[in-house]
């Protein structure tokens, strides 16, 4: 089952996990593309205009905060919204996120997949996971 | 000196003022009885009698004096020269110079000065006056003739009888006084035994009265308050006053009243920065069944377990990182294997790899739960006050929870009582307990709503309610709500899941903030967590200025 409306763009560089995860989400349905980097993102931005962008905050060259900010910056196009999905946090770090104006902020190893997946969807207003299967934990 | 000849010093002084004691009384008698018979001597010889008399009242006076002051032993030796010279002047004029009595009782005299002046030389002059009276008495009656020799052995008579009489009222005086000495002595012993013992224990000792003044403290008190004196008398608050790590300072008065206690997060500056972790025991003393009004005070030093908590702290937040990443990777490749149930063809492998899924989702939450346990239990250092807005908070949380709450079909929303303002705490804890209060509520609730709400609290707090429509929770389970490994008998409460841990580290959380965690509930009525969250109370100078920095935030938001 594929939603064509609304694309999500994941800033990771490699992370096992994370390439988990997207497989994952595209069993779900979701339309999930992967850069490398922020620069990369950015490339891809203007091809893709995600509705969506996921970010790990500890990037090569540009940083999180730093490609949030370009985003942020941007005029004349519709803001996607951003969820930070970072390794370890620190308290400081959900702040300083926010402040940046991020809309979510989540640890990697801290949520279950199908949380992250629920949380995408309520953000893109898209009905609930169907590939959920088991219990959603909460 | 040492105790024994102190001690034997001490007695043979006191033998003298116990000697004198008894012939300064007999002394003044002879010499009262000396003056009395006066009128019976010769009229030229009175005068001198007259004078002599009051020669040896004022040496007795004197002498007086000089027993009180500790060198009478040097200022004995003067003392008795004066006193012979005295009596043996009295003596030549009773009996006069050419007498030959005068003579053999000269010599009399000066061999008891001797005898008797190893035991004390009040009894030398006392049996000198005595002499001498004896001599006045016998002057006016001088027509009754004594032979020399019978007035010799009449002399030596009552020289012996003297002294046996002495020694029968001294003997039985100094045995009693022995055995006092000896009870002393023992006395001393034990308490010097049980000081020494005081003294050489590692931990700091004190004993206070009801007003926090010291009044006994062991060496390793006064080293332990870097101080040199004697602390006896001191205040306690002085000597140890006490830091917290986010609270105020230790507050002795309220410690004595609330005793006994303990108390393990309270450290001590003492020179050269060096900060020492104490673990404090209060006592109150009794003695013989009875509470007296004393305290008696022990500190142990854990730094060195401080240090070892900080260690294991640093472990735990690693270990657990670790385990976590492991634990969502195969949390993640089973839901995408059961993802598309349809693709696994035998049926038990699909059964059991929905079981897997559980066990693992279980034991993320577990570890989850343990790490924020463990926080809780030890990031005493970690409390950093600053001002919380309770409106962005719910918020944020509302926002995160919608999902979840979406997915069940519930009715998830804030309710703010007006007058809610800002807070001084921390965001970080205040969001956990909440986060938790939030995730049961939808957890155990089938339908309905769930009302996070605000409202002002007494001295400028903030309490914190999460309402649900669920289920409720017996009077019996309320009692155990908030303890380790909890989870109700209930069945359909059971059946959600969950590690039993969840409200008891919200409590843990709570203490650490000085806040305040309860439920109200009914069965069948849903239920209301409470969380009221007082202001934080004490504020060093970098405390403040994080105050003043947030403060500035909210000023620059507006």
């Amino acid at each position: 089952m594929e939603e064509t409306e609304k694309h999500i763009l994941w800033v990771e560089d490699d992370d096992e996990l994370a390439n988990l995860f997207i497989a994952r989400m595209r069993k779900d349905g979701l339309l999930v593309q992967r850069a490398e980097n922020g620069e990369k993102a950015l490339a891809m931005f203007d091809a893709l205009h995600p509705d969506l962008i996921l970010v790990d905050l500890m990037l090569p060259k540009m940083s999180g905060f730093d490609f949030i900010q370009s985003i942020r910056s941007m005029q004349g196009i519709a803001q996607p919204k951003i969820l930070i999905l970072s390794a370890m946090g620190r308290p400081d770090d959900e702040t300083k996120a926010r402040k940046f104006g991020a809309d979510g902020y989540m640890i990697k190893s801290q949520v279950s997949i199908i949380q992250i997946i629920q949380t995408i969807r309520n953000y893109l207003d898209l009905p609930n996971s169907a590939t959920a299967g088991v219990a959603i934990p909460l | 000196m040492t105790e024994r000849r102190m001690m034997l010093a001490r007695r043979s002084s006191q033998e003298a003022v116990f000697y004198e004691s008894i012939t300064r009384k007999l002394r003044w008698s002879v010499i009262l009885i000396v003056l009395i018979t006066l009128p019976l001597h010769q009229p030229q010889t009175v005068p001198f009698i007259l004078l002599i008399s009051l020669a040896c009242m004022f040496n007795l006076s004197r002498y007086s004096n000089l027993l009180m002051r500790s060198t009478w032993y040097s200022s004995r030796f003067t003392f008795l020269a004066a006193d012979n010279i005295l009596v043996t002047a009295l003596l030549i004029e009773a009996g006069g110079i050419n007498n030959p009595y005068t003579f053999l009782l000269a010599l009399v005299i000066v061999t008891a000065a001797y005898w008797y002046g190893k035991r004390g030389a009040a009894i030398v002059t006392t049996f000198q006056i005595l002499a001498l009276s004896v001599v006045s008495f016998v002057r006016p009656f001088h027509s009754i003739t004594i032979s020399p020799v019978s007035s010799l052995i009449l002399i030596g008579c009552l020289i012996v009888i003297f002294a046996i009489l002495v020694e029968q009222l001294t003997s039985a005086e100094r045995v009693k006084r022995i055995k006092l000495e000896k009870l002393e002595y023992e006395k001393t012993q034990i308490s010097n035994r049980l000081l020494a013992l005081i003294n050489s224990l590692g931990d700091a000792v004190a004993t206070v009265d009801e007003n926090g003044f010291i009044t006994i403290a062991n060496t390793a008190l006064t080293e332990l308050s870097d101080r040199e004196a004697d602390l006896v008398g001191k205040r306690i608050s002085t000597v140890l006053p006490l830091q917290h790590a986010f609270k105020p300072d230790l507050d002795w008065s309220e410690v004595l009243r609330t005793a006994p206690s303990r108390y393990r997060d309270y450290t001590l500056k003492r020179g050269k920065g060096n900060v020492v972790s104490l673990e404090l025991t209060i006592t109150p003393i009794t003695q013989n069944g009875l509470e007296k009004s004393e305290f008696i005070i022990l500190c142990h030093d854990i730094t060195q377990d401080r240090t070892l908590d900080e260690q294991r702290q640093e472990f735990i937040s690693v270990a657990s990182h670790e385990l976590r990443t492991p634990l969502a990777f195969i949390e993640g490749a089973l839901s995408l294997a059961l993802a598309t149930p349809k693709e696994i063809a035998d049926p038990d492998t699909l059964k059991f790899l929905k079981k897997a899924y559980h066990n693992v989702l279980f034991l993320s939450s577990l570890v989850s739960d343990l790490t924020l346990l463990s926080k809780a239990q030890n990031d005493a250092l970690e409390i950093q006050p600053q001002v919380v807005e309770p409106k962005q908070i719910v918020n944020h949380l509302i926002e995160d929870y919608a999902p979840q709450a979406k997915e069940k079909y519930l009715d998830l929303k804030a309710e703010f009582k007006p007058d809610t303002t800002s807070v001084l705490s921390t965001e970080h804890h205040i969001e956990q307990i909440l986060r938790n209060l939030i995730s049961n509520a939808i957890k155990y609730t089938k339908t309905g709503e769930i009302v996070v709400g605000i409202e002002p609290a007494q001295n400028n707090g903030i309490l914190f309610s999460v309402r649900d429509t669920g289920p409720g929770i017996s009077q019996a389970d309320q009692k155990k709500l908030f303890t380790k490994y909890f989870r109700s008998e209930d069945y359909q409460t059971r059946e959600t899941g969950g590690t039993g841990l969840g409200l008891y580290i919200c409590q843990e959380i709570a203490k650490r903030i000085d806040a305040k965690l309860w439920c109200r509930s009914r069965i069948g009525h849903g239920a209301t967590f409470y969380l009221e969250v007082p202001p934080f109370s004490k504020l060093d100078k970098d405390q403040k200025e994080v105050v003043a920095a947030g403060v500035s935030d909210l000023v620059n938001q507006l």
